[in-house]
């Protein structure tokens, strides 16, 4: 109750007091033999007083509001039972004594004894506050699904119901079916309310949430509301009065009140009692239909906030066994890696209830069971597991669909479980689009323990769960996605830091000379195995190298920082490019995979001596253009790599070649001339040396810059699948030197080129 | 996807392998699957015949590596024949000759496989 409802304080209050003060004025009234109308009247005012702040109390208390419908009906019981049995006492002890008097018309009984009045006035009040509660109580009943008309019903009820009464208090005959005991406005008031409390007493939509057991005993409580509710309607308990006739002699507004209340409550338990045994066939099934949908309401609020396979499958199989009644459930899920095959189920759950014990599942999930709250999947290499469910489990496979089996004992699928307390056994399958997850098996100790609506249930719970697994598969693996993205994201950035980003600025003061270098590589994706390096050796001397990783993505792009760190390490120390190229293998063949190799071409530059020495290492050849003439050399020379050492050093060879401005030089990767067209047509060399026609005089950059532009050109909208990588160099006049105007960025391409500082 | 395909032969304790199709960085595992096969089976005199294979690329070509060092550690061979002059000029750049024996079909390597037996 509020607290801070002050009238509702004041109204406890006072309902005592004036009870009280009731009692005294008819004693003082029945000792003194008078009969004046205004005590009679302040009698009536009393009670109609009482009436009124009880049902104020009662319809303000929270309690009978909030309470389930079972208790509901408990208290309610108890208070018509209270009625009862408090009458039947009193008028067993105290033996009142009630008469007709003459100058009432024979309406109205009256006490002859004072006992008779405390009597009549006790019931009175025990009447109006039971009562009272039970039309709240009632209420909330009728409330239960609300509709637009049902408050006006009740309240018009209500309505007529005072009416009626206030009548009769007016009238001073007591209220009854009776047109001729009655004033014709009480009879008309009575026909219309009595037209309300049959609408009222007809909601009864509450009886339907019940379940099995609580709609029985709702019955047998109907048929015992009904008989108490009769009996204060028409039992005579003493002196020739029933509870109506003694409640009148105090008050006729509380008698009519307890006579229509009781009426109403006897109504109102018939159509109760009515209801509740037409729905107890349908109990159980009813029951059944709830606890699906509860757990699977409660299954997609679980797994829709969980992203764990294990957990899921933890929920699933305990609320296989809340809704089927199992004894014992488990799921098992197919291996991802070997999904086709039945001994590659993994144990991922199970439930087990005592006393239910099954020698091969305690066997099978032994791990599970003991490291229950971090539960793991199994792998299912267990014998015994294996040897009891083969043939069910083939069954589930070849046809996709659940198995119910009610007579383990006498079905040849399951003769193996002859030794096992289980009887009923289904299996469900979880299917996917493109395939099957997996299996529930739910299974019970009696014979026939389960129907079709299990299977319906068990298959809308594996619907469930096979779609909350795919998609927590799905999320990790996007997940994963992101992640591999992000890595080669850094990957790339990495890798691009490793390519020169300047040319370096090589000179010979005394000739007038320098090195006029242009390069670019474009990767084939994120990450690449394609590299070209500059090595400064002195002011007039330039270490140049192209390689090219076999294969592509990270590992070529590990072995490319590696090769980088050797070159960058060893071109220092070994002035002939031959000796370089060993040493380099030395070093690189015990780091590499077999499987991978390098190829690569390194030149030295020395422009004081106007000479360029290089080597090659499998890769692609040196282009060389004098007067327009294109020379291919291709000395000879295996891949880095590909073998230990012995075999390396006797193929290499090593070439010299005399150098001035009007030599060109060309070096590339294999992703250059064997770029492809839409026609899968390579580009080749020749395209490469028709496209170097008559640009001897332009700068390094123009010219390489020109080849790319023509190999991009030729490939046009096909797909690149290999990494392209173009260095070119040529001496030069110091005086005339030209810097290219506006470098291509990378942004714009995806190229990366080195650009001259100046 | 170009296709790619290898057939095998047994003579006595040689082996061929005819290729066929493109060999590259997709198709590679499928190859590298037939040989691994045969060093199961203890084969080690392996004849590959390129007569049909149209294209090899870089992954391809280190498939053989990965194989050799076993082989031969066991007195075995991989002898490669049947070249086109395109992919021979594959093999070359990337010096392969000098590793392995190209011969001009799979009849030639089978007698130098018979003369290393004799000596």
């Amino acid at each position: 109750m509020d607290p801070k409802n002050k009238l509702f304080r004041v109204a406890l209050i006072f309902i005592p007091i004036l009870f009280v003060i009731g009692v005294i004025l008819n004693s003082f009234m029945f000792y003194a033999k008078i009969r004046f109308s205004a005590g009679d009247w302040g009698s009536e005012l009393l009670s109609i007083a009482i009436i009124a702040l009880v049902l104020y109390v009662a319809f303000n208390y929270p309690r009978f509001e909030s309470i389930s419908i079972t208790q509901k009906l408990r208290l309610s019981l108890f208070f018509v039972v209270t009625i009862y049995g408090v009458g039947l006492l009193m008028t067993l002890v105290t033996q009142p004594v009630f008469f007709t008097p003459r100058y009432s018309g024979s309406y109205v009984l009256r006490a002859y004894t004072w006992s008779g009045v405390i009597v009549a006035h006790v019931i009175g009040f025990v009447a109006v506050l039971s009562l009272g509660s039970c039309l709240r109580i009632l209420q909330t009943l009728i409330f239960y699904r609300r509709k637009k008309n049902t408050a006006t019903f009740f309240h018009l009820f209500l309505l007529f119901g005072a009416l009626t009464a206030l009548s009769t208090a007016i009238t001073g005959r007591p209220l009854k079916y009776d047109p001729s005991s009655n004033h014709i406005i009480t009879f008309n008031l009575l026909v219309i309310t009595t037209i309300f409390l049959l609408i009222n007493a007809g909601r009864v939509t509450w009886v339907t949430v019940l379940n099995r057991r609580q709609k029985f005993l709702t019955f047998i409580g109907g048929l015992v509301f009904t008989l108490i509710s009769a009996g204060l309607l028409g039992a005579e308990i003493g002196g020739g009065a029933t509870y109506a006739d003694m409640v009148y002699s105090y008050s006729r507004t509380a008698g009519s009140f307890l006579f229509l209340m009781t009426v109403f409550v006897f109504v109102y338990s018939i159509s109760t009692t009515i209801n509740t045994l037409l729905h107890l066939p349908t109990a159980a099934i009813y029951d059944k239909k709830v606890r699906e949908i509860n757990s699977i309401y409660s299954l997609s609020r679980t797994i829709n906030s969980l992203f764990d396979v294990e957990k899921i499958v933890v929920s699933v199989t305990e609320l296989v066994c809340d809704a089927t009644g199992a004894n014992a459930c488990w799921l098992e899920l197919a291996n991802t890696k070997n999904p086709a095959f039945r001994t590659h189920f993994d144990f991922a759950a199970v439930r087990q209830r005592e006393p239910f014990q099954v020698h091969f599942l305690e066997v099978s999930f032994r791990k599970f069971l003991s490291k229950h709250e971090n539960a793991r999947l199994i792998p299912s290499n267990d014998q015994h597991h294996h040897y009891y469910l083969t043939e069910p489990t083939d069954w589930i496979i070849n046809n996709k669909q659940p198995i119910l089996i009610n007579q383990v004992k006498r079905d040849k699928r399951t003769k193996d479980l002859k030794r096992t307390p289980i009887e009923s056994l289904i299996g469900v399958p979880l299917i996917t689009s493109d395939g099957m997850l997996g299996i529930i098996f739910a299974v019970k100790s009696t014979s026939f323990g389960f129907d079709q609506d299990d299977i319906a249930i068990i298959s809308a719970l594996a619907n469930q769960t096979t779609v909350a697994i795919e998609n927590t598969r799905l999320v990790k693996e996007s997940l994963e996605k992101e992640r591999l993205a992000e890595e080669l994201r850094i990957a790339h950035d990495v890798q691009m830091k490793l390519i020169p980003q300047e040319i370096p600025d090589i000179r010979h003061d005394l000739s007038k000379m320098t090195l006029d270098i242009g390069a670019t590589t474009v990767p084939a994706n994120e990450v690449g195995g394609d590299y070209y390096d500059f090595v400064r050796l002195a002011d007039w001397r330039c270490g140049i190298a192209v390689a090219d990783v076999s294969g592509k993505g990270t590992s070529a792009a590990f072995y490319m920082a590696e090769i980088k760190g050797i070159i960058q390490a060893l071109a220092g120390i070994y002035s002939a490019p031959k000796d370089l190229l060993i040493a380099v293998n030395d070093v690189l063949f015990g780091t590499i995979d077999r499987k991978s190799f390098i190829t690569l071409l390194y030149a030295d530059v020395d422009i004081s001596k106007s000479e360029l020495r290089f080597a090659r290492a499998g890769h692609c050849p040196l282009l060389h253009m004098r007067d327009g003439v294109k020379t291919y050399i291709q000395p000879n020379g295996i891949g880095l790599g590909l073998d230990k050492g012995n075999l390396f050093r006797q193929a290499i060879e090593e070439k010299t070649i005399r150098i001035d401005d009007r030599d060109v030089f060309v070096m590339y990767s294999d992703g250059l001339v064997e770029a492809r067209n839409a026609k899968d047509e390579e580009y080749g060399e020749e395209r490469l040396s028709k496209c170097l026609d008559g640009v001897e005089h332009l700068p390094a950059g123009v010219i390489k810059d020109k080849i790319i532009a023509d190999v991009k050109r030729f490939v046009g909208s096909a797909k690149t699948h290999d990494d392209l990588t173009c260095v070119v160099f040529r001496l030069a006049d110091l005086q005339k030197q030209v810097v290219p105007v506006a470098p291509v960025t990378e942004a714009e391409t995806g190229e990366i080129t080195a650009v001259r500082r100046v | 996807m170009n296709g790619f395909e290898v057939t095998r032969k047994d003579e006595q304790d040689i082996t061929v392998l005819y290729l066929k199709g493109y060999l590259d960085a997709h198709t590679y595992p499928h190859f590298e699957g037939e040989l691994q096969k045969l060093m199961e089976e203890k084969r080690y005199r392996i004849v590959v015949d390129f007569q049909e294979l149209s294209y090899i690329s870089s992954a391809g070509l280190g498939v053989f590596m990965g194989f050799i060092e076993t082989v031969r550690e066991n007195q075995g061979d991989i002898k490669l024949c049947t070249m086109s002059t395109k992919v021979y000029k594959v093999f070359d750049l990337l010096g392969f000759p000098t590793i392995y024996q190209i011969l001009k079909d799979p009849s030639e390597a089978r007698d130098h496989f018979v003369q290393a037996n004799k000596q």
